[in-house]
């Protein structure tokens, strides 16, 4: 029943812990990073508020024991604005009214990123896809959607912005 | 939580750690850490797959073999194509990302939708353990299950001939949704449009994915057409128990076995179903 270091790379930051065995991602996440963006919401894999980049690919850090990061790069939702400048994305759920109570929002960017950032001129019907293990209570999705098609519009204008999204 | 994590870094190592204690070894860990969050699992090791080398597609004598723990979003790709329907009906990006392909066979129903395509596929598994490595034709595995501390380590299986690959998956919602009924098949037909050799599985029908032997011999040497079709799926909605859960009710999923048998076999585009 020994604790564990683990080390990795938060947001470009590098990290090193002292891990309960088993811990899960999200709680180490939140309670020892101070990465409170992060919702724990299911964890079942069913709701997605836990979504978070390991090495670019979007996974649930409430069903990843965070032995099994170790080594990883992990981005959150903290880690998509860049020298305090918002994200297009996150400009976008603002200007489309796409959060409500906010509980889901930081899932539904990471997921929406992990799309945008291998297809960024996404039809409507891949932004449904890929949005559709994130879970939202209030705003019944039709805005969230509008955001995410509204962020990959902005960012096709700007050639220079997408390369540094 | 468990009192151990242990990452080893082969296939050895992995059977050597599941060893004597109360360990589980977990390869995505959709199923398997859900299960330990939700308080219905309390191993006290948890034996990672995601180190042993169990990853990875190859291609030899013209049959393909897929690591156990290759994630499912990794079977996205030419030569897999057919199995682009399933990839596309099972789960989310995020838990495809995570999920394996041998860890989908250990989903209990009416998830582990890999189960119902590789069984039309009559896969066979690569199993290792303590005293050694075995195949096992996924059917039996069904049947028997794997010994103490033994694992699966890779599927194989013959790619379908072009046009006879058949998925077609009832559900709640349009995507991310459980199998209400799910319907995997590989159907040769010859010159006069008689079936010659089909193999039928299904989803959402017993307490494991299965191969219909009644849909099976009801369709062979008959004309395939819309009325052996869903002669077929009485044949098995009758044969095969069904269940009810909150997905759908036995009744239910009796009810829809005829048509999505139909709608599988024929492949008729979605627009255009009846």
């Amino acid at each position: 029943m020994k604790s564990s270091y683990v080390s990795f790379t938060l947001n470009g930051e590098e990290k090193e812990l002292l891990i309960e065995p088993g811990r899960r991602l999200v709680d180490v996440l939140r309670e020892q990073c101070g990465a409170t963006g992060t919702k724990n919401g299911c964890g079942q894999g069913s709701c997605g508020a836990c979504t978070v980049h390991i090495d670019g690919v979007a996974m649930l850090s409430c069903l990843l024991p965070a032995e099994l990061v170790d080594g990883s790069e992990i981005v959150t939702i903290e880690g998509v604005v860049r020298n305090r400048v918002l994200h297009v994305l996150q400009e976008a759920f603002l200007a489309q009214a796409a959060t409500q109570c906010g509980f889901c929002t930081a899932g539904m960017i990471m997921a929406a990123k992990a799309l945008l950032d291998c297809d960024p001129s996404p039809s409507r019907q891949a932004v449904i896809e890929a949005l559709s293990g994130n879970v939202c209570r209030c705003t019944g999705y039709e805005p969230i959607i509008a955001a995410v098609l509204a962020a990959a519009a902005t960012l096709a204008k700007r050639p220079a912005a997408a390369a540094a999204a | 939580m468990a009192f151990a994590v242990h990452r080893p870094e082969s296939m050895e190592a992995v059977i050597a750690a599941l060893d004597g204690t109360a360990s589980v070894a977990v390869s995505g860990g959709t199923l398997a850490i859900r299960a330990i969050n939700e308080g219905k699992s309390f191993p006290l090791a948890i034996v990672s797959l995601r180190r042993a080398g169990l990853a990875g597609i190859a291609q030899d004598d013209g049959m393909i073999e897929i690591g156990a723990a290759t994630p499912i979003a990794e079977l996205v790709r030419p030569d897999l194509a057919f199995l682009d329907g399933v990839i596309a009906s099972f789960g989310a990006p995020a838990v495809r990302n995570m999920a394996t392909l041998g860890g989908n066979l250990f989903a209990p129903q009416p998830y582990g939708d890999f189960g119902v395509a590789l069984l039309a596929l009559d896969a066979s598994l690569a199993i290792a353990g303590p005293s050694g490595k075995r195949r096992l034709p996924l059917s039996k595995f069904y049947e028997t299950g794997l010994a103490s501390n033994e694992i699966v380590t890779g599927i194989r299986f013959a790619p379908p001939a072009p046009g006879t690959w058949r998925w077609l998956k009832a559900t709640r919602r349009a995507l991310n949704s459980a199998a209400v009924i799910a319907v995997a098949a590989i159907i040769e037909t010859d010159r006069s449009g008689t079936i010659s050799a089909v193999r039928i599985a299904l989803g959402g029908v017993d307490s494991h994915p299965v191969r219909s032997p009644v849909a099976e011999a009801g369709l062979l040497g008959q004309v395939l057409d819309s009325a052996s079709a869903t002669k077929a799926g009485e044949a098995a909605a009758t044969f095969h128990p069904c269940f009810t859960d909150t997905y759908a009710s036995a009744w239910y999923r009796r009810r829809v076995l005829p048509v999505f048998m139909r709608r599988a076999l024929l492949g008729t585009p979605l627009e255009t179903m009846p």
